[in-house]
């Protein structure tokens, strides 16, 4: 399949699952209905889609964009399938950021802005904790993972210590806020996700050429005129960025990050000029699959999105490992 | 607990002074005033279902709880769907505020109101009777 068939694919596959997401749940309404003017403004059905099947399908496409994109540029700069913000302990500082804004009672003066906030800043202090031991000890880029990994282990544990230190209340907010979820999702959440991916996306094709080089090996890179350390910071900032926005916006989301690349250098290979975008049209399909079965499966109760993207990126994280290894075989 | 502590006379009268109040305000209440959501969680939206003892203040304002068989959580699409006349919010840890104003978007004609967590989630005779007081006074001046 040449790359434009590719690309061709990603999108069909996109718009159809966008439409499906805002086309089903507590009554299907048809696509042509909705097209077609025949909902009234004034209906029910109108302000379902308007105010939360709308923003729902666009926040869940921007938010898979972004934590996809994040998942593949990590791995190219760590040359290891395994990276993702989860694993880098981003998502871990972004929960503890929520944590520490619900014991110190903050949500109750400036409520939920101080959540994302404290979420966006908990991602980035995650990075520049990593970064700065990563300087002082002077290590490669292999040992920045096994950082990032204790600093996850590191944030998560304080974060379970908060836990138990506080009211219920604050307990059962926090762990929601641990296990991402769509329903939390504003019209002006949708369009800052959106804007955000969207920027992303074109942003990280430019990078593509460098992640190349970086993917090399830094030496390597260095060899071919990159200056390897500026970039691999200016990358590791970049990703940072994308996972911390898409953790303050919903919660944490494991697995797409991690799952959606992998696949996609199975399809297309390793050229990331080409897989980012592919990455991020995946990542927004495979979020809406997984937040259209969130909100049916158990109606008219709904579950996190966070829930079926661990479940479903989990079984298929073994099956694809499973079939590489028999394919070598 | 008042035996344990030998105040049983005071907590009776507490008891029938509360029930007498309690009576009064059901008593006086219109039946069918219309349908309520009690939100008492954000992130996931969580309500008051049929198992709740706030069930009964929904009741006895004369209110139709719509989560009443719902168990558990539930979705925003669902509460627009059914169109609640009345929603009560505790303060939820202080995200009430917001979830009001996301209701007034969603459903032009409800009406809200934030109820302290700890009075409404206190299970006492005076703590029931207040928040019944409080949410039956608003209802009966919509």
């Amino acid at each position: 399949m040449n790359k434009a068939t590719q690309y061709i694919l990603f999108v069909i596959v996109l718009v159809a699952l966008s439409i499906l997401s805002i086309t089903i749940g507590s009554s299907e309404l048809s696509a042509i209905d909705i097209l077609s003017g025949k909902i009234s403004y004034e209906s029910t059905e109108w302000t379902i889609i308007r105010h939360l099947r709308l923003p729902r399908t666009l926040t869940t496409i921007g938010i898979g964009a972004l934590l996809s994109l994040s998942g593949c540029i990590m791995q190219g700069l760590f040359r290891n399938p395994l990276v993702e913000p989860y694993t880098m302990g981003l998502s871990g500082g972004a929960v503890l950021g929520v944590a520490v804004t619900f014991c110190l009672g903050l949500q109750i003066s400036f409520g939920i802005p101080a959540l994302i906030i404290s979420a966006l800043l908990g991602g980035l202090l995650t990075m520049f904790v990593v970064l700065t031991i990563r300087r002082a000890i002077k290590c490669d880029i292999n040992s920045m993972l096994l950082i990032g990994i204790m600093i996850s282990f590191a944030t998560s544990s304080i974060t379970t210590l908060l836990m138990s230190l506080t009211t219920h209340e604050n307990l059962s907010q926090i762990i929601s806020w641990s296990i991402g979820s769509m329903d939390s999702a504003s019209e002006e959440m949708a369009i800052f996700i959106v804007a955000s991916a969207l920027v992303a996306t074109f942003a990280s094709a430019f990078l593509g050429n460098i992640i190349n080089a970086l993917s090399l090996g830094a030496t390597e890179a260095q060899h071919i005129g990159i200056n390897s350390q500026k970039m691999i910071i200016i990358l590791f900032v970049v990703a940072t960025l994308m996972a911390a926005v898409s953790v303050a916006a919903v919660g944490v989301v494991a697995f797409v990050g991690m799952i959606i690349p992998h696949i996609i250098r199975r399809i297309a290979g390793h050229d990331h000029r080409y897989i980012l975008p592919l990455a991020a049209m995946g990542g927004s399909s495979f979020m809406l699959l997984c937040d259209i079965a969130a909100r049916t499966i158990i109606y008219p109760r709904e579950l996190p999105s966070g829930v079926i993207t661990g479940i479903c990126g989990c079984i298929m994280f073994i099956y694809l490992t499973s079939r590489q290894r028999n394919e070598h075989n | 607990m008042a035996q344990e502590a030998r105040c049983t006379d005071a907590a009776n009268k507490i008891i029938e002074r509360e029930r007498f109040i309690v009576d009064s305000i059901t008593t006086k209440t219109r039946r069918s005033i219309g349908k309520m959501l009690f939100q008492v969680g954000s992130r996931p939206l969580f309500a008051v279902t049929k198992d709740y003892y706030l069930n009964e203040v929904i009741t006895r304002v004369g209110c139709t709880n719509i989560c009443a068989d719902v168990a558990g959580g539930c979705s925003k699409e669902f509460v627009v769907r059914m169109k609640p006349d009345f929603i009560i919010l505790t303060t939820m840890g202080g995200l009430a505020t917001e979830e009001e104003m996301e209701w007034h978007k969603l459903i032009k004609n409800a009406h809200c109101l934030i109820v302290d967590e700890n009075e409404a989630g206190c299970p006492t005779p005076t703590f029931y009777r207040k928040t019944l007081e409080k949410i039956a006074n608003f209802v009966n001046n919509q």
